[in-house]
């Protein structure tokens, strides 16, 4: 089910950095080529549409190839790459939160939060899972998709460089320009408050389910 | 019940990074609280679900405009090298502009430097000489020690720069307008030199013959004798031709194919001299040469200042060489020079220095020439006059030939081995007195017993 995009090995990318400053803009096409579709996915679950994950991804490649000579290679360039990906994202977010009403009812921000977080609430919503809910499935692919879709922006972005991009703590860091103790903070925050989302979700599936059992 | 857990010790548990240590104590306390390890269970899950989402269909286009978007800036931006290149290329052409500008200034310079010597060598027929000294210096008259101007056809030489060339009696004059095959003679003195041949003194050993080779238009030499202090050890009368050449040589007429360009100033200090032998018909056709360049202020010998053109029959019997002062203007030079060679055909107009004074012997009306501002020459000449007129009675008797043989009869007992003899005709305007240079037929001559000083080339024998 899940197809990794092709990526490039550190030293090929290297190589085609070091092509790349040497003003061989083919090689240029190279990394594009190589990171368009991960930048894309990225966007998408960043941004929940496809059409404005689609400008947002065209937009990060133009300015990488108006920009790659500010390129210094002292960071790989798919962190590069991203950073400008995350930026217009958020970006975009930002501005298409002020034109449409929040869909979910209580986002968790958690920022504003001290270094511990209460669970009491968390752990009371949480219930023995069910077998069925183990198996990975299309509808809960959905449900995550659309819990992301409400998630905070910043978390969303640690969330998904995290999963979706599998970098790690430091290239987080990297590209959101921020500590790595913060980038921690906010991914935990950022899967508690997906988890508090898919549990109402699940929950209110449950009881949903249970009403149409109760009903005949 | 309410607890705090660590976020960062919970979330290294999530992402399985926990050491056994660490790893150890979350799992006391999940088994302390079931519902966190069903929580930290359920974050694991759906991390895994985040990790697992599928790849969703990336659009076609996508790629295209991004490498269209990278052609264009291919296209627009040049590679380093292509930068390079470029500017090699510049370099070069900048170089080679450089080297192309350099030698079209050497080309330019040595095209000058040749044309300025070709120009040099093949020079016009005409001296051209600042008013100067003589200008504004006492009348002189003719002799010895009065300037006097002959022409050879000997290649100009330049005055020596040295001091000692102004101090010499007779000084060579070459304008670089000159033709190098002309040079213009003037001989220089004092007042008093003039003023003693003038009373027909024996002229003190002030001139004397200096010889000077110059070399003629065909490369050869010639030997110029020059008016200059005569030595002492003169063996006996000798005669000195000043002139050795025809004045046909000294056509103006070759000049018509010389774009000659003069200054105000030379054209100011120019007198165009004509040899005729029908002084009225020249004028006249001088005048009518003259007339179609409007600009032109012809003076004839005998024109009166407020330029009423005359030409007296009686002077123009013997007058041979009419001096013309002309006021043309630079860029009408040549076409003066054209016309007046046309009217002349085959007589001589030769430009040269305006003159200080002309002195006419055949007219013999000194007072009414003569200058009153000028010193008493009036009356030093009419000591002359009976003898100018004797020899002009016998000049008209003879009709032979209009050249006047001036003597100075009235030197003190003179020693014939200093006498100086010239035939020389001499002209005589309202202004100035010069004399002037001799027609072919009357070829200046002196004759002298006189030898040059010591120190003083040997002169030319004729």
């Amino acid at each position: 089910m899940t197809a990794q995009p092709m990526r490039l090995s550190i030293e090929r990318e290297r190589q085609l950095v070091r092509q790349v400053q040497q003003g061989d803009r083919g090689a240029m096409g190279e990394l594009l080529g190589a990171y368009h579709k991960r930048v894309y996915h990225h966007c998408l679950r960043m941004l929940g549409h496809p059409e404005d994950a689609a400008d947002i991804t065209q937009e990060a490649m133009a300015r990488a190839i108006e920009h790659v000579g500010r390129f210094t290679g002292k960071s790989r360039f798919s962190t590069w790459l991203f950073r400008i990906v995350v930026n217009l994202s958020i970006s975009h977010l930002r501005k298409r939160k002020v034109r449409r009403a929040t869909s979910l009812d209580n986002p968790i921000s958690g920022l504003d939060d001290g270094g511990a977080v209460p669970l009491s609430q968390l752990m009371a919503d949480s219930t023995e899972p069910n077998p069925a809910d183990r198996v990975q499935t299309s509808e809960q692919v959905d449900r995550m998709i659309r819990t992301l879709d409400g998630l905070d922006e910043n978390l969303k972005s640690v969330i998904l460089l995290r999963d979706l991009q599998e970098m790690d703590y430091r290239e987080i860091a990297e590209v959101l320009d921020l500590p790595v103790g913060t980038v921690k903070s906010r991914l935990f925050r950022g899967r508690l408050a997906l988890r508090r989302q898919l549990s109402r979700g699940e929950n209110d599936q449950r009881h949903h389910g249970d009403d149409e059992v109760a009903a005949p | 019940m309410t607890d705090t857990y660590d976020e960062q010790l919970l979330l290294d548990f999530v992402e399985g990074e926990l050491g056994p240590e660490d790893r150890a104590r979350v799992e006391k306390l999940i088994a302390r609280d079931e519902r966190l390890g069903r929580l930290l269970e359920d974050m694991r899950r759906d991390r895994d679900t985040l990790r697992q989402l599928p790849e969703p269909p990336t659009p076609t286009w996508l790629m295209d405009e991004a490498l269209g978007s990278l052609e264009r800036t291919m296209l627009l931006e040049p590679s380093p090298d292509e930068t390079e290149a470029r500017v090699n290329h510049k370099r070069g052409v900048l170089r080679r502009l450089s080297f192309t500008a350099a030698v079209a200034a050497m080309l330019l310079l040595c095209t000058f430097v040749v044309f300025q010597s070709l120009t040099n060598l093949a020079g016009p027929d005409v001296a051209f000489h600042s008013e100067g000294e003589h200008e504004d210096s006492e009348p002189i008259l003719p002799g010895k020690g009065g300037p006097m101007i002959a022409k050879s056809n000997a290649r100009a030489e330049q005055a020596p720069a040295n001091p000692d060339v102004q101090s010499d009696p007779i000084a060579v004059h070459a304008d670089r307008q000159s033709d190098p095959g002309t040079t213009v003679l003037i001989a220089k003195g004092g007042p008093a030199a003039g003023r003693q041949e003038a009373l027909g003194q024996q002229a003190e050993p002030e001139i004397a013959v200096q010889q000077r080779a110059i070399t003629s238009r065909a490369g050869t030499q010639q030997d110029v004798a020059q008016v200059a202090k005569a030595g002492p050890s003169a063996p006996g009368p000798q005669v000195h031709q000043l002139i050795v050449e025809t004045p046909e040589q000294f056509d103006l007429a070759s000049l018509v194919n010389e774009e000659i360009q003069l200054s105000p100033e030379e054209i100011a200090a120019l007198e165009v001299v004509v040899n005729t032998n029908d002084v009225t018909l020249t004028n006249d056709q001088l005048i009518s040469a003259s007339a179609h360049l409007p600009q032109t202020n012809l003076i004839g010998p005998l024109t009166t200042r407020n330029g009423q053109k005359r030409v007296d029959p009686v002077d123009a019997q013997y007058m041979a060489q009419v001096s013309y002062k002309l006021e043309i203007p630079t860029d009408q030079f040549n076409n003066w020079v054209r016309n007046v060679s046309q009217v002349e055909r085959q007589k001589q107009v030769r430009a040269g220095q305006r003159v200080v004074f002309q002195r006419r012997y055949e007219t013999m009306d000194l007072a009414r020439t003569w200058p009153r501002s000028k010193p008493d020459y009036n009356a030093i000449l009419t000591e002359q006059l009976p003898l100018l007129r004797k020899t002009k009675a016998t000049a008209v008797e003879q009709s032979s030939h209009t050249a006047v043989q001036a003597q100075n009869t009235k030197a003190a007992p003179r020693d014939d081995k200093k006498q100086v003899v010239i035939n020389i005709p001499v002209y005589v305007n309202n202004d100035r007195v010069q004399a002037v240079q001799p027609t072919a037929n009357r070829a200046l001559e002196i004759e002298q017993t006189d030898a040059p000083p010591g120190d003083a080339p040997v002169p030319q024998t004729e």
